[in-house]
């Protein structure tokens, strides 16, 4: 009884320390303002980051002739150029092209990055443009991959 | 006998647990050319090197100029050669590729580029630019100011508070955006290979953000900022020879230089 006891014990230790190294050792919630040209036509990529868990991504878009912007989160196993990245984009728990956001306004985007496997998440971004704008506009931006507060949920 | 049923419970969910942690399988390898960009300039200015965000219909400036000198701009590899060791982000990392950019062979997260005696992993490099910024009148937005709507144009409440890693991109030339179509024939670019700061020497020094530092009008603030590189024939993406700044990425008309760079012994 003793050694099944010690046993047991043992094994919960592992399970537990194993379980902690799963969520993600790194978890960085620490955000970064990178500033991207925005297209009309096709969405384009924003600054590429490790994302360490399930949360959801904090986004707040600042200084640009847009009110709105379309958004995608999207997830890749590397930083490259030449690497693909996949539209994960999640509203209302289901998957979706991409969310609307409203600049000033701080949101959480819901993914599904590190649910299927992905070492990095990264923004990309469209122009809003129902007047038919052609031309691409600089975007600024504030966002973590990772977040620990909570926000008004993209959709 | 009870004893033995427990334990052979026990040692199930334990390798039910290490089997959930096992890695993914790699994707399948990218055969997406990578062609030279044309539009970056490409000359090459001496230090000093100056620069300046204004303010305007787009920018975080609501009033004044602030106005940006690069001192010097170097390669080092080791962090004796920086005024703070513990200036870089922790999200920091550094991907060496193999036969393959779609996933990294090797990714070194910070600390762990960083070796016992300082010096960083083979082929990891920092580029740490010298700044001083000197603001003539400036004033960012704050989260007072409103916009028609009623939303906040700025981040902070303190008018002299800026970002140091919205100051300058780290642009490669060499490496043009590629465009692809998803299944559903959703269009998206990967855009110009640019890189956002890893290091900022007074790093942690606000309590507002750990990447600001506050300028009074009329008053002048050094530091460094840097970025991680590691050049393609090292196992990195960047070419040496084809990176520039620029204070917005991929756009001709935010170009500030390129740049001339060649590892230096320490």
């Amino acid at each position: 009884m003793k050694t099944t006891k010690r046993i047991l014990a043992l094994v919960l230790t592992i399970v537990a320390l194993v379980s902690v190294m799963a969520v993600g050792a790194y978890a960085d919630t620490s955000d970064t303002y990178p500033a991207v040209s925005v297209s009309p036509s096709v969405f384009v990529r924003g600054e590429v980051r490790p994302k360490d868990n399930s949360s959801r991504i904090y986004y707040v878009g600042l200084n640009c002739v847009d009110d709105h912007t379309l958004v995608q989160a999207r997830g890749s196993y590397s930083t490259s150029s030449a690497a693909s990245y996949t539209n994960v984009t999640v509203a209302n728990g289901c998957d979706v092209l991409y969310v609307v956001c409203r600049k000033g306004v701080e949101y959480s985007i819901s993914s599904e990055v590190n649910e299927k496997g992905y070492t990095y998440a990264s923004l990309f971004f469209r122009r809003f443009a129902p007047n038919g704008a052609t031309a691409a506009i600089r975007l600024e931006y504030k966002w973590s991959p990772d977040s620990s507060g909570t926000y008004i949920p993209a959709t | 006998m009870r004893s033995k049923h427990t334990l052979a419970l026990l040692l199930s969910v334990l390798l039910l647990v290490l089997s959930a942690c096992t890695p993914t399988d790699s994707p399948p390898k990218s055969t997406d050319p990578v062609t030279p960009s044309a539009t970056m300039p490409t000359d090459t200015k001496a230090f000093p090197i100056s620069f300046k965000y204004t303010a305007g219909e787009v920018s975080r400036l609501k009033s004044g100029r602030l106005n940006y000198t690069i001192t010097d701009a170097r390669l080092v590899s080791s962090t004796e050669a920086l005024a703070n060791i513990n200036g870089f982000r922790s999200d920091a990392s550094v991907c060496f590729y193999g036969d393959s950019y779609e996933h990294c062979d090797l990714t070194l997260r910070y600390p762990d580029f960083i070796l016992q005696d300082g010096s960083f992993y083979e082929g990891v490099h920092l580029l740490v630019l010298d700044i001083t910024v000197t603001s003539e009148d400036a004033a960012a937005y704050t989260r007072r100011d409103l916009d028609e709507d009623g939303y906040p144009l700025g981040p902070y409440d303190d008018p002299s508070l800026f970002r140091a890693d919205g100051i300058l991109y780290l642009q490669d030339t060499h490496i043009d955006s590629i465009v692809r179509t998803d299944p559903d024939g959703t269009e998206y670019s990967t855009g110009p290979a640019c890189w956002v700061i890893d290091y900022y020497s007074r790093m942690n020094e606000r309590a507002e953000n750990y990447m600001v530092f506050r300028l009074m009008p009329g008053e002048s603030i050094s530091f460094q900022i840097g970025f991680l590189v590691v050049d393609i024939n090292d196992g990195g993406e960047m070419d040496l020879n084809t990176l520039c700044l620029t204070q917005v990425a991929g756009d001709p008309e935010a170009f500030i230089t390129h740049l001339d760079l060649k590892p230096k012994e320490e």
